[in-house]
């Protein structure tokens, strides 16, 4: 063989650091764009990422990824998934295609940023790579939710969801603006990198990957799966500059930007992952809960590599330990509630059966989130159909952006802070911690209650704000996935009963 | 409570056209929601330093459209088909340096010509790593995804080109251990004449934010004038000395030269399509050709066996700016 | 503790790799071409995901999670180079696998 190894030449490659002339160090690498302020200048180069490619793999590896998942595509078609599989994991496509694909291909320029901005030669080059998976996974994750357009208009949302003003899409533009697009380079790298990639897209990407497999739909499987194949490249990006940090005494400065971005992550993967899993997962195919997918990706895999580097649990981890049994309990309440605000179907996930598997994963359900589900059920076996949406519009945290939920039964404390002249309300304690630590970042945002109060939706009624959130225009409003079919089983031990 | 809405046969900003969309069209048209909100570009930090960077130096170019969204790439690559093109592309490459290197190839280049290689050749690196990044800021400041996409597709070809040079850095230094291959590039690239030109083209290129003059910097002048002499000029130089593999490894990123220039064409076309436009962008050619010419000059002094490079390289860097209708 | 009769190989034929129980430790056996037997961990050292799952070609292992590569050989990472698998000592007796699933401990790794 006479070609060389990708060692032999590898260093040269990544060796492109030289000192400007014609402007200054600070111009090429301006600080509110890279970062990294106080680490000496000659660590930069001795950045080492573990995982090596070259451009020759890449191309290789990631055309061989494609030509795999794209023919799945073209053979499931002919399964015909979306007439076939349960609606509710239809709901699930819908909802996963919108809050994610173009969420994906944003995370491109991401990457893009550090393959301008990095001070570190070595991960401008991966960076580069990291750019083009994420162009593939914003690509590919449009590609195929655009087959099912023509068969449901919901499936508009996978490319129109970050265009509109619908809640979930405020609260996803609010965390990828804050985490990916406007902080400099070093500490985007720790929420995107670190917190995000390497902790919670196993979560969606992993954990749904099994789901969707045991549901039958083996296109979103393999889809998804392969997505992540591309994260050990990029998602490794940030854990040497944590490492440089640690080294060079700013191990707090990183912990603190750790602490932030895991808490961001964890409450949007409520929505994203939390609720999919633990509700709208038919219950044949759903082996495994949230929570034990929380304590096996995050709780046990994440929080070793936190400490392998010597960085600490976050802060508020008795929160956090406490709230997996709970917050996505009150999202799905909330959701399934305001079900007409949603792009697409949710399932109440609440038949007998299902009851019991949330009892058991989670004991206790039945006496806290179940005593509010009784009484929407009791609506429902009695014709009250209307009396199962709220008219009003939830309280909403001025930093997730997210409805403010809580745990029935128990107190649900206003969690607030007046901050020159204006009171924000929150969804937790972290939540409050982590706007006083940076009040100027988050202070200007209105959620969806500020405009609503403030005028800036008309008519100022339920209609004017499902309007002002696309719904009827980008597509039609939620409603139950399974037409309420589950009710009967409820109507008929009423009828038994009495 | 749910209105039946008809299903559409595609997204809906794709219907107005009643023409089946491409797979191109479907994954790369209208990705930045940032744009939708020309005071706002993010939903946090909005008297910030990130939002004050895309405001002025994207959102409030002098240089306007009213549709930057119907960009298109002539090529309509996307990423599935970039990877089997370039795939394809890097085995041939491949084949090119596998047969070469049994055949003995670098040993029977002369001593002159080892020594222009170190010059003009290995030392390439760093300038096909200033375009990388300048590729790559076009990327993520660019008004339209479609703009955005061709900007990561020349980034990582720029990319591509580094690795095939750092690879021939360590071969030739195999072969010819002496010479200072794989020692003295990043001097060479700081200090010597040769590189002076250039090294000043893209770090002032590097320096410029409003996105629209970036690209002319880059796509109109730098990148044509880089390529002009680092492969065309130099490839002709390689054939008169005898180096074969030099000669056709610069044909083979030719092919990536000509589709950066495919779309810059258009797009340079998309931006003229406002006529108001013509005299800024033709102002940044004039400002920047200087640089672009000196760099031209400065490399080219050095070329061997090819006192015309310069001028060739200037016409031809001339030429396809006419073709712009921008004319420095 | 000692070595504890793992598989034959007539369960486990060169180019094949397959997870045993070994005396209450699930262990890897490779039988890598040219007719080495190597043991190793079950689970990869970056994200707990199961090796057999993956590909092996000749004495490479790529965990199918996020292609992390091995030489089995050594059970040393190839890609990354720091990471590493455990190595039980193997013993072949005729056809019998012996292995010492007490003489390591699975490694693991961060990115």
């Amino acid at each position: 063989m006479a070609l060389m190894e990708r060692s032999e030449w590898y260093d040269v490659a990544r060796d492109t650091e030289w000192t400007p002339r014609y402007v200054t160090w600070e111009e090429l690498f301006p600080p509110e764009l890279s970062g990294g302020e106080g680490l000496p200048d000659d660590v930069w180069r001795t950045y080492d990422e573990p995982y090596k490619i070259s451009y020759r793999e890449y191309v290789d590896v990631q055309r061989q990824k494609d030509a795999g998942a794209y023919s799945v595509q073209a053979a499931l078609e002919r399964a015909d998934i979306y007439n076939n599989a349960d609606p509710a994991w239809i709901s699930i496509l819908k909802e996963h295609y919108g809050a994610v694909a173009l969420v994906e291909y944003g995370a491109a320029l991401q990457e893009a940023r550090f393959a301008r901005w990095c001070k570190a030669p070595g991960l401008r080059n991966m960076a580069v790579f990291g750019m083009l998976d994420e162009m593939r996974h914003g690509q590919i994750q449009l590609y195929f939710p655009h087959e099912y357009v023509k068969k449901d208009r919901q499936f508009e949302w996978s490319h129109a969801s970050m265009f509109s003003n619908n809640w979930v899409s405020l609260g996803a533009r609010h965390f990828f603006d804050d985490m990916l697009m406007t902080r400099d380079m070093v500490s985007t790298s720790f929420c995107a990198n670190f917190s995000f990639e390497t902790g919670f897209t196993n979560l969606q990407f992993i954990g749904l990957s099994g789901d969707a497999a045991n549901s039958g739909d083996y296109t979103f499987s393999k889809l998804i799966q392969s997505i992540q194949t591309d994260e050990a490249r990029h998602a490794q990006l940030g854990t040497p500059l944590l490492q440089m940090m640690i080294e060079n005494g700013q191990r707090d400065k990183a912990q603190k930007e750790i602490d932030i971005s895991f808490w961001r992550s964890y409450r949007l993967f409520t929505i994203l992952s939390g609720i999919p899993m633990d509700y709208y997962v038919p219950l044949e195919a759903r082996h495994t809960s949230f929570k034990e997918f929380m304590e096996e990706w995050i709780v046990t895999q994440f929080m070793r590599e936190l400490e392998d580097l010597g960085l600490s649990k976050p802060w508020y981890w008795d929160i956090f330990m406490r709230d997996i049994s709970e917050h996505h309990h009150g999202q799905q309440l909330g959701t399934y509630s305001w079900r007409p605000t949603l792009w697409w179907n949710p399932a109440a996930g609440v038949s007998p059966e299902e009851r019991d598997w949330l009892e058991e994963k989670y004991p206790g359900w039945n006496d806290t989130f179940g005593k509010v589900w009784d009484v929407m059920i009791d609506n429902f076996v009695n014709g009250r159909t209307e009396k199962t949406v709220p008219g009003t519009l939830p309280m909403i945290c001025n930093l997730s952006q997210l409805p403010i939920v809580g745990t029935p039964s128990q107190t649900l404390r206003d969690t607030s802070v007046v901050y020159k002249g204006r009171r924000y309300h929150f969804a937790s304690e972290v939540d409050k911690w982590i706007f006083e630590d940076n009040p100027e970042r988050y202070r200007y945002q209105k959620n969806l209650v500020d405009r609503f109060l403030g005028g800036d939706i008309e008519p100022a009624d339920l209609g004017g704000v499902l309007e002002y959130m696309g719904l009827g225009s980008i597509g039609p409003s939620g409603d139950d996935a399974h037409g309420y079919s589950w009710v009967e089983s409820y109507r008929k031990q009423l009828a038994d009963a009495g | 409570m749910s209105t039946p809405m008809k299903p559409l046969k595609t997204w809906s900003h794709l219907t107005a056209r009643r023409r089946k969309p491409s797979e191109y069209e479907i994954v790369s048209t209208n990705l930045h929601w940032h744009t939708r909100d020309a005071e706002q570009p993010w939903e946090v930090g909005h008297n910030g330093f990130m939002a004050d960077f895309y405001r002025k130096y994207r959102n409030q170019s002098p240089i306007t459209h009213s549709d930057w969204g119907g960009f298109r790439d002539p090529d309509e690559l996307v990423y599935r088909t970039y990877n089997i093109l370039q795939d394809g592309q890097e085995t041939y490459v491949d084949g090119l340096l596998d047969q070469h290197n049994e055949e003995g190839h670098d040993r029977g280049l002369p001593p002159e010509w080892t020594a222009s290689l170190l010059q003009l050749y290995t030392p390439s690196r760093y300038l096909l790593h200033t375009i990388q990044m300048a590729s790559a800021y076009l990327m993520h400041m660019s008004p339209a995804s479609t703009i955005s996409n061709c900007a990561a597709f020349q980034a990582a070809d720029s990319l591509r080109w580094l690795s095939r040079v750092a690879y021939r850095t360590v071969e030739l230094a195999k072969t010819h251990p002496d010479v200072g291959f794989g020692e003295r590039e990043r001097e060479l690239w700081e200090d010597h004449p040769s590189w002076q030109g250039f090294r000043e083209l893209m770090e002032r290129q590097l320096t410029t934010f409003d996105w629209a003059e970036a690209f002319v910097a880059l796509n109109v002048v730098a990148k044509p004038a880089a390529d002009e002499v680092l492969l065309r000029q130099l490839g002709i130089s390689a054939r008169r000395n005898g180096d074969t593999l030099h000669a056709l490894l610069t044909e083979a990123a030719w092919r990536d030269t000509e589709r950066s220039r495919r779309w810059t064409v258009a797009l340079v076309n998309h931006m003229l399509e406002e006529e108001s436009n013509r005299e800024q962008l033709t102002s940044w050619v004039r400002k920047w050709q200087p640089l672009g010419v000196a760099a031209i000059e400065a490399y080219a002094a050095g070329l061997p066996e090819n006192d015309e490079g310069a001028q060739q390289a200037v016409g031809a860097v001339k030429s396809f700016q006419r073709q712009l209708g921008l004319e420095g | 503790m000692g070595f504890s009769w793992a598989c034959s190989l007539d369960d486990l034929w060169e180019g094949e790799m397959e997870t045993f129980d070994v005396n209450g430790t699930e262990v890897l056996i490779a039988h890598l071409d040219g007719g080495e037997v190597v043991a190793t961990q079950t689970i990869c050292p970056h994200q707990e995901w199961e090796l057999v799952e993956g590909e092996l070609s000749n004495a490479t292992l790529t965990c199918h999670a996020h292609l992390w590569t091995y030489d089995l050989r050594s059970c040393k990472g190839i890609n990354p180079s720091h990471s590493e698998l455990a190595r039980y000592p193997v013993k072949v007796e005729g056809d019998e696998v012996y292995v010492d699933p007490d003489g390591d401990t699975p490694k693991s790794a961060h990115s």
